[in-house]
């Protein structure tokens, strides 16, 4: 695949992902395993997208889309993340044999997805207007206006969600590439050190969700003596 | 036989048992709203929330009790109001008050458009507070724990079907089975979900610890072995994220970034280190 066609079907699936977290069928390809995988195989670079969807997953996890907490966008930001660090693989080799390209996308998916919350405020914010533009054309005996609205919540999700794609995909790319073209070792380095932490991290914020409550604690912490002794003794 | 004018249980008629009365709405109307509960949150907003979704999710049924569209479309009109749950379980939202409209048409009971509100409220908050913990908090992390322990143990990326076939095997069951349900049964459907639902919770989320602990165990002792300072490094990230995730009034993304951040100044700042 060329480099444009795969640029393209990751703007594509920037919004369906983005339309998929809320607006539209909701069946979990917003997950960041799910989307990383896909970006990655887009790509090529199917390890790749695996690796940093499942470090991806388990902080959001940590996310809990309930009530009118603005989540953080981790879909848009995996997709954006696992395409940078595709980008950069062939930019510099001693620094992608280390993992720098990892670090960097894991970087530049942090920062979309915290921006992209604020996105979505305005897309909330902006929906009042569309779902008082609703009532008023129903009081008036127009039931076709449901389904306008509906569909036009759909396409400006997807819209906006293909726009913030575009839009952080080429400035990290930019940024990455002139970074990574100086001398990516630094990157490197760093993803030797902070890709243990991180994943330690994830799993152990995603435990302390999973253990509260006294059984729940005992259930884990025996499991996980359990696995480790399993783990230390099992024959090579 | 029984003296005149004397009370015998074999003088009293057997009161005549009232046929069920047939039901307004037929499959093809509950499947088109099973369709139209896809776009739920399409229109999600702060004032409304999933409103608007909740009227479109009903129309089909509006439409069918209604003598046409126009009086269909301002029936919707209460319905598009502020209205939040989870997205599965306001299928059964949706069939109850369907159930509650039909049986209004019928003139069965006295229920006026405040009274069907209140219902649906009161829905709203009931269901949220069994599906959140259901979905979220015990389908969503077992789901997605098994497809990361998969990747992790064996470098598989099937996890990632596991996660899409999985949920969706459960929610879009879910939401069917919701939906027809809460339209055939009413409110007393609702009344033994929890019982049904708690336990179910409970034992998915004992189950995700299970799986946890077992993802925290690769990352402790990753399959091909580590150094002794990943290992350090490794006991130090599960450390930090068991003591101090949510502690400190930082999401996910920000703990994420602050991690990202200080490793590459370390990096850069002491490369040989």
């Amino acid at each position: 695949m060329t480099t444009q066609a795969a640029v393209l079907l990751t703007v594509v699936w920037g919004g369906v992902v983005a339309a998929d977290s809320a607006a539209f069928l909701q069946l979990l390809l917003s997950q960041p395993f799910v989307c990383g995988t896909v970006t990655g195989a887009l790509w090529g670079h199917t390890a790749l997208g695996c690796e940093l969807g499942a470090i991806l997953q388990l902080f959001s996890l940590g996310v809990l889309p309930v009530g009118g907490r603005p989540p953080e966008d981790f879909p848009v930001g995996t997709v954006v993340g696992v395409a940078v660090a595709a980008i950069l693989t062939g930019v510099d080799p001693v620094a992608s044999a280390q993992g720098g390209p990892l670090l960097f996308g894991v970087l530049a998916a942090f920062v979309t997805a915290l921006v992209g919350r604020s996105l979505l405020v305005w897309l909330r914010h902006r929906n009042e207007g569309l779902a008082r533009w609703t009532e008023t054309r129903l009081a008036d005996g127009d039931l076709g206006a449901l389904d306008r609205a509906q569909w036009a919540g759909v396409a400006l999700t997807f819209a906006l969600g293909m726009a913030w794609t575009a839009l952080a995909l080429s400035l990290f790319a930019f940024v990455g590439e002139a970074l990574f073209r100086g001398g990516g070792v630094a990157f490197g380095r760093a993803w030797q050190t902070g890709s243990p932490i991180l994943w330690g991290f994830g799993i152990g914020s995603v435990a302390r969700g999973l253990t509260r409550g006294n059984r729940a604690r005992i259930v884990f912490w025996t499991a996980l003596v359990g696995f480790m002794a399993l783990r230390l003794w099992q024959p090579s | 036989m029984s003296e005149p004018g004397v009370w015998t249980p074999e003088a009293t008629p057997e009161p005549a048992i009232a046929p069920p009365a047939p039901r307004l709405l037929p499959a093809r109307t509950l499947w088109a709203m099973f369709g139209r509960l896809m776009l739920l949150q399409a229109v999600w907003n702060y004032e409304r929330m999933q409103g608007i979704g909740f009227a479109h999710a009903l129309a089909p049924a509006a439409r069918r009790l209604a003598k046409d569209d126009a009086e269909a479309a301002r029936s919707l009109v209460p319905q598009a109001g502020y209205f939040n749950t989870h997205p599965v379980m306001a299928a059964v939202a949706v069939g109850v008050v369907a159930d509650q409209l039909e049986r209004r048409a019928r003139g069965e009971t006295a229920l006026d458009d405040a009274g069907i509100l209140r219902v649906k409220q009161a829905l709203g908050s009931s269901l949220a507070a069994m599906g959140d913990p259901l979905f979220w908090n015990a389908v969503r992390p077992l789901l997605a724990l098994t497809a990361v322990y998969g990747w992790r143990d064996d470098r598989s990326w099937l996890g990632a079907l596991t996660i899409v076939a999985g949920y969706n095997t459960f929610a879009l069951g879910y939401r069917l089975r919701g939906l027809f349900q809460g339209y055939a049964r009413g409110l007393a459907y609702v009344a033994q979900l929890a019982r049904r639902l708690g336990p179910m919770t409970a034992g998915l989320r004992t189950v995700a610890g299970v799986i946890a602990a077992l993802v925290v165990s690769t990352v402790l002792l990753p399959a091909g072995g580590g150094s002794a300072a990943q290992a350090i490094l490794s006991v130090t990230g599960v450390a930090l994220g068991l003591m101090f995730f949510g502690a400190a009034r930082l999401g996910p993304g920000e703990w994420g970034l602050a991690i990202v951040l200080v490793v590459l100044a370390w990096a850069t700042l002491a490369p040989g280190f």
